[in-house]
């Protein structure tokens, strides 16, 4: 039986659909089951809301000035602990194992440090700081929010503790996943709606 | 401009009355032309107003898409896509090839685009290449479903694009196999297929730059430019082959796989296996070689009736004659010297051709 172009390109543009829903389910399934965590999240500049709709999501911690960066390296997993409500980034390793050993909680990423200035000299010193990358650069929300949320990072200071967390889901296979923004306590999550 | 069937009946009326055919005959042989197609302005109006009305639409869509939730944005997406696809059918259907081919190219641009916009729509965090290749993949799919030479050139185009994204070239640290390596032959295969110059053109660049790409997992060796070169040269003649057999769109490979296999000859000679730590002789002798293959493609362009070709011919003679001033340093003795050798080589050979056709 020869099947007619029309049904052709109908089978193919049915495939393509589907496989954008699946997409679209299968991402939804692995946020909604993945072990969630939240980091600390900095303004980044020159501008932390690029005028659109959205946050640039920019996981990132302050050293105080007693203490120092994680041993850094070309790392493909980061480490996390828990510290109070939210996980801080202790390390990394090229593989999960390696990673593992330093904290059992470990995702997908790597991260840049600057190592704090101890003081000296009757100096205070200068806090370091440590930015991870595990993937997400961005949380897509209406204008209005984004600018609201932009200004809360900018008002941050180092030292303070942090106002606006991201919230991540790190699946199975250690990817991670955005759910939403945690910003004044208040939780901004991603929904189908 | 006059249409053909308009250009036909001024010559018949010619050759009519220089008596070359006889009258009778006139209303026989117009017959057997179509007549121009020409765009009635009911048509016409309806295209200017099905494209307002589009362009309508997506200013309202894009004007209240923050507004919608994310489902219905999705859904607007999907619905898209499958709308043009559904166009694209529809019109397969019932055998308008034009229309069949824009819409499916139309909806491989939108379902690339969906990808991305889905990625924002849900924050998926995606990696651009592998939504490049997928996006890619759909298009040829439809391109084969659907013989649209549209969908086919914008599927090589993502793949390319997929191919480009997070490369280091001429690092040699490149691991991945771009996909390029097989859309490129199935682009060419296509071309020839189905007649289509556009995708002649696209496929051949594709192939090059299949070439380039395994030039750039090198770092950057002469030896590897030189069977680049030999290659694409052998290419060329494959084409020049198809092209003699008259078969439609050859012509198309033929000049660019010229124009490649000259240029990457031409790289060949500023890199180390003829610089640094090879000998100046070594360099004059690729120079030459370059102006001996710029004059020979020159007399094959002209020979063949190929324009590209003549054109590729003598923008590589224009190179290899600068280059060798450069090499020179202007030293115009020994520029004279060689240009005069090649001049000499050139009127032998030109002469042994005449002597030949007569």
């Amino acid at each position: 039986m020869r099947v007619g172009a029309a049904q052709r390109i109908m089978a193919v543009a049915g495939v393509c659909a589907l496989a954008l829903i699946g997409l679209v389910v299968s991402e939804g399934n692995a946020r909604a089951s993945g072990q969630e965590v939240l980091l600390a999240m900095e303004a980044v500049d020159p501008r932390a809301l690029l005028g659109g709709h959205y946050v640039i999501v920019s996981p990132a911690q302050s050293l105080a000035p007693d203490e120092q960066c994680p041993p850094g390296g070309d790392w493909k997993w980061i480490a996390l602990r828990r510290e109070g409500e939210s996980h801080i980034v202790v390390g990394g390793g090229i593989s999960r194992e390696e990673a593992q050993r330093i904290a059992p909680l470990v995702v997908r990423g790597s991260f840049e440090c600057l190592d704090p200035t101890p003081p000296a000299d009757g100096a205070p010193g200068a806090p370091g700081w440590l930015r991870a990358d595990v993937g997400i650069e961005r949380f897509h929300i209406n204008q209005a929010e984004a600018e609201r949320i932009d200004l809360i990072l900018r008002d941050q200071r180092p030292g303070e503790a942090a106002r606006a967390y991201a919230i991540i889901s790190i699946g199975a296979n250690g990817r991670a996943r955005l759910r939403g923004l945690v910003v004044d306590g208040e939780r901004l999550e991603l929904s189908w709606f | 401009m006059a249409a053909y069937k308009d250009r036909v009946k001024q010559d018949l009326d010619r050759w009519i009355g220089a008596g070359l055919v006889s009258a009778e005959k006139r209303d026989a042989i117009l017959a057997t032309l179509p007549e121009a197609r020409r765009l009635d302005a009911a048509t016409a109006l309806a295209w200017v107003g099905g494209t307002l009305f589009g362009i309508a639409v997506i200013a309202f869509v894009a004007d209240n898409w923050e507004g919608l939730p994310r489902l219905a944005r999705f859904a607007v997406l999907l619905a898209t896509f499958l709308g043009l696809a559904g166009l694209g059918a529809w019109a397969a259907h019932k055998e308008r090839p034009i229309l069949s081919n824009i819409a499916l190219m139309i909806a491989a641009l939108v379902f690339a685009a969906s990808i991305g916009l889905t990625g924002q729509i849900f924050d998926i965090a995606g990696d651009p290449k592998s939504a490049s290749y997928a996006a890619g993949a759909a298009a040829i799919a439809l391109a084969l479903a659907g013989r649209s030479t549209g969908a086919a050139t914008v599927g090589l185009v993502l793949v390319a694009i997929g191919d480009f994204t997070d490369r280091q070239w001429f690092s040699g640290l490149d691991a991945d196999t771009p996909w390029m390596l097989i859309a490129a032959p199935l682009g060419a295969f296509l071309a020839l297929r189905w007649g289509s110059a556009p995708l002649a053109h696209v496929s051949a660049l594709a192939i090059i730059y299949c070439c380039g790409w395994f030039a750039a997992r090198t770092e950057a060796e002469a030896g590897v430019f030189l069977f680049l070169a030999i290659v694409l040269g052998a290419m060329a003649a494959g084409a020049r082959w198809l092209y003699l057999q008259e078969r439609a769109h050859a012509s198309a490979f033929y000049g660019w796989f010229a124009w490649a296999a000259l240029m990457f000859f031409g790289i060949a000679g500023y890199l180390p296996w003829f610089g640094a730590e090879g000998s100046d002789a070594a360099g004059i002798a690729h120079r030459i070689v370059w102006l001996a293959s710029s004059g020979g493609l020159i007399a094959l362009g002209r020979l063949d009736r190929h324009l590209l070709v003549t054109t590729v011919g003598v923008l590589s003679l224009i190179g290899a004659i600068s280059a060798l001033l450069m090499d020179l340093g202007l030293d115009l003795m020994a520029a004279a010297s060689v240009f005069m050798l090649c001049a000499i080589v050139a009127l032998i050979a030109g002469f042994m051709l005449r002597r030949k056709a007569t």
